[in-house]
């Protein structure tokens, strides 16, 4: 009755892709403004909210803007991969999108390297030796890609770690910065990043 | 037999949550012969539900649906396609579950399938409405769902995920450009546009497909002579024949789904069943009609 879906059948999507960028300031102007009104060291509004994942140890939800993450963490928990004995634990993360996460498509491929940047940036402030022998699994997904996905996520992560109760030495917060010409603005959202053209 | 008069023994002397534990089937059937379950809920009743619309702006029509604590997010990118040569006239819908985190993984495919067969063979969606120029371009319906928290009756949550996922569904206006190519119609005037509105736009206006014969299921475990209606997770490890009963809003079934398990289902179990999901398709059909849905 249907037709075959498949693999074999391409589609494309209608979006027009690449469309002109509009630089939004020239160099020598220093009085402009982001698209959304923000002055330059202004977060957007924010949402964080724990506990939005009953079947795990603990979790988090954030939203900055149009960006929305959801982090659970399992554990300290057996893990099949962990070979040999370890006196201190482990530490897993996984950073995942949506296939809906951004306006455009095949945007997966950017943010393999996610994974371990969030590794990188817990496992010094996690306290591993308080879990011997096991792990933690931090299991991150992107709902939603408005920019500054990699921030949102580290300090959406550490929320969640502390929800699921593993101690840590302090909660770990994050922020990106785009330097435009001598200025700096912080976090910024996947439109404005559009109409930049750095120089 | 030395364990059941050891659980009585030891009930009377350990905490709940150990003998919960310890002794998972005794501890479930001591309520189960109150006719109640350890979360309070009568036999036969479904946990809470809440649907949401329109919660990811990326995508053309998105829908989350929590039972109880199983959320699932649903959403629909539309995408263009050639349609094949023996249904010029027909889109297409591709379904897939993603179930992250929660064990076990190998769940997910067999769920994806079950709810792709179901959407098709309810008729709820006339693929011919996806069809964009006969012959030639069709809408594939993209449904991702994702399951952001697995608590049991994955199969119920994420079939009202992608009813209510589909009926937020707004078809993006397009037009046929010159390549023969289907392009997206913007609000902006630029060059670009111009040309294009000389051309037939295909979609004049942002439309929603008509959904009939809307699908709901039922999920319900099977045990001795009691049949649990929406079970958690905690009770579908325990007692393992679970029974998927889908009917449509005009009462008729879609499709009836047991696999294995240690009860057997007999003609008065099946239809007690089929009664338990009636009941529950009214309640959910009252649910998605308080959002406008029809």
């Amino acid at each position: 009755m249907a037709a075959k879906p498949g693999a074999a059948t391409p589609t494309y999507s209608p979006k027009i892709v690449g469309r002109s960028r509009l630089p939004i300031f020239k160099d020598s102007d220093l009085d402009w403004s982001r698209p959304d009104g923000r002055g330059f060291h202004q977060c957007r509004p924010a949402l964080l909210q724990t506990g939005a994942v009953s079947s795990a140890s603990g979790s988090a939800y954030a939203e900055f803007g149009n960006t929305k993450v959801i982090v659970s963490v399992f554990g300290p928990r057996e893990s099949k991969k962990a070979m040999v004995y370890s006196d201190v634990g482990r530490l897993n993360c996984n950073v995942s999108y949506t296939n809906f996460a951004s306006p455009t498509l095949g945007q997966g491929t950017d943010h393999k390297e996610y994974s371990s940047m969030l590794h990188k940036a817990l496992e010094g402030v996690i306290m591993m030796e308080t879990f011997p022998k096991t792990t933690v699994d931090v299991f991150a997904l992107v709902l939603e890609s408005g920019g500054s996905d990699l921030s949102v996520l580290i300090s959406c992560a550490s929320l969640a770690l502390a929800d699921a109760g593993i101690m840590m030495y302090d909660l770990i917060t994050a922020v990106s910065v785009v330097c435009v010409c001598y200025n700096s603005c912080i976090d910024s959202s996947a439109l404005s990043l559009m109409f930049i053209s750095i120089k | 037999m030395g364990i059941p008069d050891a659980a009585q023994d030891l009930s009377t002397e350990m905490e709940v949550d150990a003998f919960r534990r310890i002794f998972p089937l005794r501890f479930f059937e001591r309520h189960l012969s109150e006719s109640l379950r350890p979360d309070g809920r009568q036999l036969g009743k479904a946990r809470d539900t809440i649907v949401n619309l329109g919660l990811v702006s990326t995508a053309d029509g998105s829908a989350l649906a929590k039972i109880g604590s199983t959320t699932m997010l649903a959403a629909i990118r539309m995408e263009v396609m050639t349609p094949s040569t023996d249904s010029p006239d027909e889109g297409c819908i591709g379904c897939y579950l993603v179930v992250l985190f929660s064990i076990p993984a190998e769940a997910a495919p067999v769920i994806s399938k079950r709810l792709s067969d179901t959407i098709l063979s309810s008729g709820m969606i006339d693929l011919k409405e996806l069809c964009l120029v006969s012959g030639k371009a069709a809408w594939m319906g993209y449904l991702d769902i994702y399951c952001l928290d697995a608590d049991g009756a994955l199969f119920d949550a994420a079939l009202l995920a992608a009813v209510a996922a589909f009926s937020n569904l707004q078809i993006p206006i397009v037009a046929l450009n010159d390549n023969g190519r289907i392009v997206a119609v913007t609000g902006e005037k630029d060059q670009d546009n111009a040309l294009i509105t000389e051309k037939e736009a295909v979609n004049k206006e942002k439309r929603k497909l008509t959904l009939k014969n809307i699908p709901f299921s039922l999920t319900c475990i099977l045990h001795k002579n009691y049949i649990l209606a929406d079970p958690t997770t905690e009770e579908e490890s325990i007692m393992d024949t679970l029974v998927t009963v889908v009917l449509d809003s005009s009462d008729q079934m879609v499709s009836f789904y047991k696999s294995g398990g240690a009860a057997l289902a007999y003609s008065s179990a099946i239809k007690s069943c089929v009664e338990l999901a009636r009941k529950r398709a009214k309640e959910l059909k009252q649910i998605l009609g308080e959002m406008d849905i029809d």
